[in-house]
């Protein structure tokens, strides 16, 4: 029996008068990669940000590795998980490698000699060893994103978040992109969950996916992605699978995907 | 660049030539010429107490202006975590310290400290507090919010955010607070070494007109002038230049 890294159990969310989360649960297992997927605009980034704990919600219970994250343990909390925001998020006046390293010492207030071959490691992890000198402004969309991606490893977390990371890249860097944070996440053994809206995206990545409604947002249902990995994105029963997802969006019943495990 | 050079060097020269000619003009001892002037300015350069004076007076500019700036920058970074601070700066802090002169600044620690080095160099605070507070203030209201949320993935310390990436990204307003304040710090230490000071340039200045050697009145304000513009022009230039280009996307 696999260990249950995240359990979120009848999550509420308004903003005023909004409903955004209505009674939204679901666990997550240790290893896995979660995709969380939904139309634009549901809710998604929301729940990040609540497990992250950036912001409030209004009911509901959340569990990190078996602690309740409502009972004050913030900073303990934090060494567990780490974020990719849909935007890289760097600060400009440092150069790459500062970039990383600031994780280190926001988490632990200095660094030490130790920590540069850590934060060497995370660049060389996400191929950016020979940028490590560069700022922010020299570098592409996908690159950027790459070293926020190091960013968030160097912490080594239990549990990455990713909300739309790649978001806004084109379709060559994206799928580069994929290939890599699928690489990263088997060579660490991390539990991964990706926040997407875009179906193919999801089914290329995921061993699961949690499917949004609409605002105000529910769990439509939990779907185990039944193909291998490697996977191939040219491979017809991806192309199947997407179009199922899609109509799931707008159909209550489908055929082809069974939850949480089909054949 | 080297026509730069050769307009500033023109430029230079036709104000001395016009001094030159209103001083021949008036032919008096209460206009003297540049040559005049440079002399005396030569002899107190070439003697330790000119240099003191110099060294006083700019002690007390750049004690005054990191006083004045932690103060303003408190009240610049305060309204980030209070709306009454953020009343209190924009309703009542920023216009008293904007409107009162300096000279009402001297005369009162005049009053309360005597001749000391505190009245000048509480003047200068005074005086600086304000450029420092809207500068500031200007800087946290264009503050990316979404960086200092990704420092919150890594500690909810808000000293360490502050440190780490708040203030990284007021260096610039500093900055800007900072040149403006040398140049307004240098006229009122001048005005409060006057009233409020046995020492330093503004001393210098009432004791050379307390004795008609107005060519030294002229010296001193000439060399306030070209330590403004060493710093202004090579020193923050410099800085700004080297050090401020990784701020600025």
């Amino acid at each position: 029996m696999k260990r249950e890294m995240l359990r979120i159990e009848g999550l509420h969310k308004r903003f005023g008068s909004l409903i955004v989360l209505n009674d939204v649960s679901f666990n997550i297992y240790e290893g896995e990669f979660v995709c969380v997927l939904g139309p634009s605009g549901c809710g998604k980034t929301t729940i990040l940000r609540i497990i992250a704990q950036l912001i409030s919600f209004d009911e509901g219970r959340i569990f990190v590795l078996g602690r309740d994250i409502n009972s004050n343990e913030e900073d303990g909390y934090l060494d567990d998980l780490s974020v990719v925001f849909q935007e890289p998020r760097l600060l400009y006046w440092r150069k790459v490698e500062e970039n990383v390293k600031l994780a280190l010492e926001l988490k632990r207030g200095v660094v030490g000699d130790r920590d540069g071959a850590t934060v060497r490691e995370a660049l060389s992890l996400v191929g950016l060893s020979d940028f490590a000198d560069a700022f922010p402004h020299e570098l592409s969309g996908g690159m950027k994103q790459r070293v926020a991606l190091a960013r968030a490893l160097v912490t080594e977390p239990s549990i990455l978040l990713m909300d739309e990371p790649l978001t806004g890249l084109d379709l060559r860097t994206r799928e580069e992109l994929q290939d890599e944070i699928l690489r990263i996440w088997k060579e660490k053994s991390m539990t991964a969950i990706f926040v997407t809206h875009d179906p193919l995206e999801a089914i290329y990545m995921g061993d699961r996916i949690i499917v949004l409604s609409d605002r105000p947002t529910m769990v439509r249902d939990t779907l185990k992605v039944p193909l291998n990995r490697p996977r191939n994105r040219h491979d017809r029963r991806m192309k199947e699978l997407e179009s199922c997802i899609r109509e799931l969006f707008v159909l209550p019943d489908y055929g082809c995907l069974e939850p949480d495990g089909i054949s | 660049m080297k026509d730069k050079v050769l307009y500033q060097f023109f430029s230079i020269l036709v104000f001395f030539i016009l001094w030159q000619t209103i001083s021949e003009y008036y032919h008096s001892p209460l206009f003297p010429s540049p040559m005049d002037t440079i002399n005396a300015l030569f002899s107190l350069l070439a003697s330790k107490d000119g240099w003191y004076h110099i060294e006083v007076t700019t002690y007390r500019v750049f004690l005054g202006i990191i006083f004045g700036s932690c103060v303003g920058a408190m009240c610049g970074i305060l309204p980030r975590y209070s709306r009454i601070a953020e009343y209190a700066v924009k309703s009542v802090f920023y216009p008293l310290f904007v409107s009162i002169p300096s000279i009402c600044w001297v005369l009162v620690f005049v009053v309360w400290f005597g001749l000391s080095d505190v009245t000048p160099v509480l003047a200068i605070s005074a005086a600086v507090i304000p450029f420092f507070m809207i500068n500031i203030w200007e800087g946290v209201k264009e503050l990316d919010e979404s960086l200092v949320e990704m420092g919150m993935i890594y500690t909810r310390n808000k000293l360490r955010i502050l440190r780490k990436i708040i203030m990284p990204m007021l260096y610039p307003y500093v900055f800007s607070a900072f040149k403006t304040s040398f140049e307004v710090a240098w006229k009122v230490v001048i005005l409060g070494e006057v009233f409020g000071a046995a020492s330093g340039i503004g001393y210098m200045l009432w004791i050379a007109h307390e004795v008609y050697a107005i060519e030294y009145v002229f010296a001193w304000t000439l060399c306030c002038a070209v330590i403004i513009i060493i710093f202004d022009y090579g020193i923050f230039n410099y800085i700004d230049m080297r050090y401020m280009r990784r701020w600025k996307r």
